[in-house]
């Protein structure tokens, strides 16, 4: 079954969809949730609850053509959370880890005037994104958005790991440089 | 804003971003032999070349350059402390419940012989093993020999003749003339084609033409045991060409059935010397101008999914004293065969590379290492209240050269446990060597900034140093 038809049947409020979300996928989600809880049962708690939000959201949203990353986002975004209000101290250092990583893209200190709207600076990071190259943008997301290990990414693209540290720490400072270029003071 | 604000926004980006970085990675077998056929020839070429063209000693100076007959031992203020860090247990708690067979050249072969020396490799800075297949049925690529070698990595059981079979997905290392660092004996050994699992689930073992499924109760295969349950079951059909009682024919049929459906996998063949891109050779001319000293390159290519054109990552290792420095640029391709990059130079990143003049005047830091007694450093303990036990250290360095400078990294590490927790702990502490000679101690941050690459790097680096 396609996604059009799994969101189809959301939006008529058929039940199945869930099951079938779960069959199609099920395994990828808790993966996400697993790499960033490094918990099997809470990463399948945090499935289950994607499921339900799924049938909150859809509709009104109808995310026929990128059904997965939007499921995928939810997953993420619910493990964070139970990281972040759970005690193991552990996984969330990789939280923090990741954050001042990515604090090194931001090109001025903290200035809450200069705020930008999330969604537009999404967009911003987006179009970054797709100006890289595949590999470069595919390893930059597997560490910031899939929560991957450096280990696993240098697996994943069978390349050194040193090479995975080299093409994260150039990305980011492209990034910035981007940001600072198209004028975006965050 | 902060950091973990930028984190949280992430969130937002573009659906189709999240859903291509999340497909299997793509390694078109184009790329993929170009990668293997430029590192086995940058290899070949790099080693043999040093060792005509560069006369021992040509360089003046305090520079005791290493040859391709590579022996630390014989390196200034180094000695090999010997013993490796056994992985197997932490890998067995970090697993992920991940299991998959992706099909690339596809082999059954059956052991014909361990070698006997474990193998290092300065590429992927990882200790092998070497087994000898021989090959019973080539069930996908061309040109695959009727024995082949293959690399496994130390920290997984290699007594794989235990099984009357394998079928394995493999991806080629190098051609021939295939180089790695042999442990026991201080040489470089040669072999012809190297190949290597192409992922850590990529193999199936047999006995008595049956799957044999002990192969993932064996120390380091990359299993835990939800994986192992579910494919039992056969959840992992999907996935996996084989489950419990499954036979040879039928998982040959399995793969074949894949093949079938891939104008990529039917492409793939063993790589050898003639079929080298010209492109490849057009970075071979602009690596080997950079040669003096350097004994390894790793030559990647990426393809820019935009304008089609090809980029080359080219990592080369020079050692220096014993010691190895990290000089990395690119070469950008904007036309056929003219090489420019975003500076307007044809290489990037060429600040990293070290001149002739830096190799005369470098510091020499084996001589600075021997005047170091590891026990007037203090471990920057992360658990002061907690007794720990030291079971390793070491001293290592590195050469780096930044902003026209070159320096000396020393790391001082150590290896040790916590009463009361699991596994091993790591903590090191750094020492930045001044072109004088000079050195301070300076922060984890300030290593990171200047050399991204040496900071995270596990104890056996510590392999080279002393006690």
């Amino acid at each position: 079954m396609d996604d059009i038809q799994i969101v189809e049947m959301y939006l008529q409020r058929d039940e199945a969809a869930i099951s079938q979300t779960a069959q199609q996928y099920g395994g990828r989600l808790r993966q996400v949730s697993y790499n960033i809880v490094d918990d099997h049962q809470i990463a399948e708690e945090c499935e289950n609850d994607t499921y339900l939000q799924a049938w909150q959201r859809i509709p009104p949203h109808e995310p026929k053509t990128y059904l997965y990353a939007f499921l995928a986002r939810i997953t993420r975004h619910l493990s964070i959370d139970r990281l972040r209000s759970g005690n193991r101290l552990y996984r969330r250092a990789l939280i923090t880890e990741l954050s001042a990583e990515l604090e090194n893209c931001i090109p001025a200190p903290d200035d809450v005037q200069c705020r930008m709207e999330a969604q537009l600076l999404a967009e911003i990071i987006s179009n970054f994104l797709k100006a890289q190259s595949l590999t470069r943008r595919n390893i930059f997301l597997r560490r910031y958005w899939y929560m991957d290990s450096i280990e696993d990414i240098a697996r994943r693209f069978q390349i050194t790991q040193s090479k995975v540290k080299s093409t994260l720490f150039r990305t980011r400072n492209d990034l910035r440089d981007h940001l600072e270029k198209e004028g975006y003071t965050l | 804003m902060r950091g973990n604000e930028l984190f949280d926004i992430m969130e937002y980006i573009d659906p189709g971003l999240i859903e291509s970085a999340d497909c299997k990675p793509r390694i078109p077998w184009k790329r993929w032999a170009m990668r293997a056929a430029c590192l086995a020839l940058a290899l070949a070429l790099c080693v043999n070349l040093i060792v005509a063209i560069i006369p021992r000693n040509s360089i003046k100076g305090n520079v005791s350059m290493f040859n391709s007959l590579l022996n630390p031992s014989q390196l200034t203020g180094v000695q090999i402390l010997g013993d490796r860090v056994d992985m197997t247990p932490a890998l067995a708690g970090c697993a992920n419940p991940y299991y998959e067979f992706h099909t690339l050249l596809a082999v059954e072969a059956r052991v014909l012989e361990l070698l006997p020396d474990t193998y290092y490799d300065y590429v992927s800075r990882e200790h092998y093993r070497i087994l000898k297949f021989e090959v019973l049925d080539a069930i996908n690529g061309e040109g695959i020999p009727d024995q082949l070698y293959m690399r496994l990595n130390t920290y997984k059981s290699p007594e794989l003749d235990r099984f009357d079979s394998m079928i394995l997905s493999l991806e080629q290392k190098g051609i021939e003339n295939y180089q790695l660092y042999n442990q026991e004996k201080g040489t470089i050994d040669v072999f012809p084609h190297m190949f290597e699992i192409y992922h850590d689930s990529s193999a199936v073992a047999f006995t008595e033409g049956i799957v044999d499924l002990s192969l993932w109760d064996m120390d380091g295969w990359y299993v835990n045991s939800e994986a192992l349950t579910k494919m039992q079951a056969g959840e992992y059909s999907d996935k996996f060409p084989a489950t419990a009682g499954s036979s040879v024919a039928y998982t040959k049929k399995r793969i074949l059935a894949e093949v079938r459906d891939s104008a990529e996998l039917q492409k793939l063949k063993v790589v050898d010397a003639s079929d080298f891109h010209s492109s490849a050779q057009e970075i071979l001319a602009k690596v080997t101008s950079y040669d003096e000293g350097t004994f390894a390159h790793e030559v990647s290519c990426d393809e820019d999914y935009k304008t089609g054109k090809y980029s080359y990552y080219i990592h080369c290792i020079r050692t220096i004293n014993g010691f190895t420095t990290t000089e990395e640029y690119n070469i950008g391709q904007t036309g056929i065969f003219v090489w420019t990059s975003p500076s307007g130079n044809n290489l990037d990143n060429t600040d990293t590379l070290f001149t002739r003049s830096d190799l005369v005047s470098i510091v020499d830091l084996g001589a600075l290492i021997e005047t170091l007694d590891i026990d007037d450093f203090r471990m920057p303990n992360v658990f002061p209240l907690t007794p720990v036990e030291i079971t390793r250290s070491g001293i290592t360095g590195k050469y780096i050269k930044r902003d026209g400078m070159v320096y000396g990294v020393v790391k001082v590490s150590w290896q040790f446990r916590v009463k009361g927790k699991k596994g091993s702990y790591y903590d090191a502490l750094f020492l930045l060597v001044e072109p004088d000679g000079s050195y301070r101690t300076v922060s984890r941050e300030k290593v990171e900034e200047m050399v991204f690459s040496t900071v995270d790097e596990l104890i056996r680096d510590v392999e080279y140093g002393i006690r």
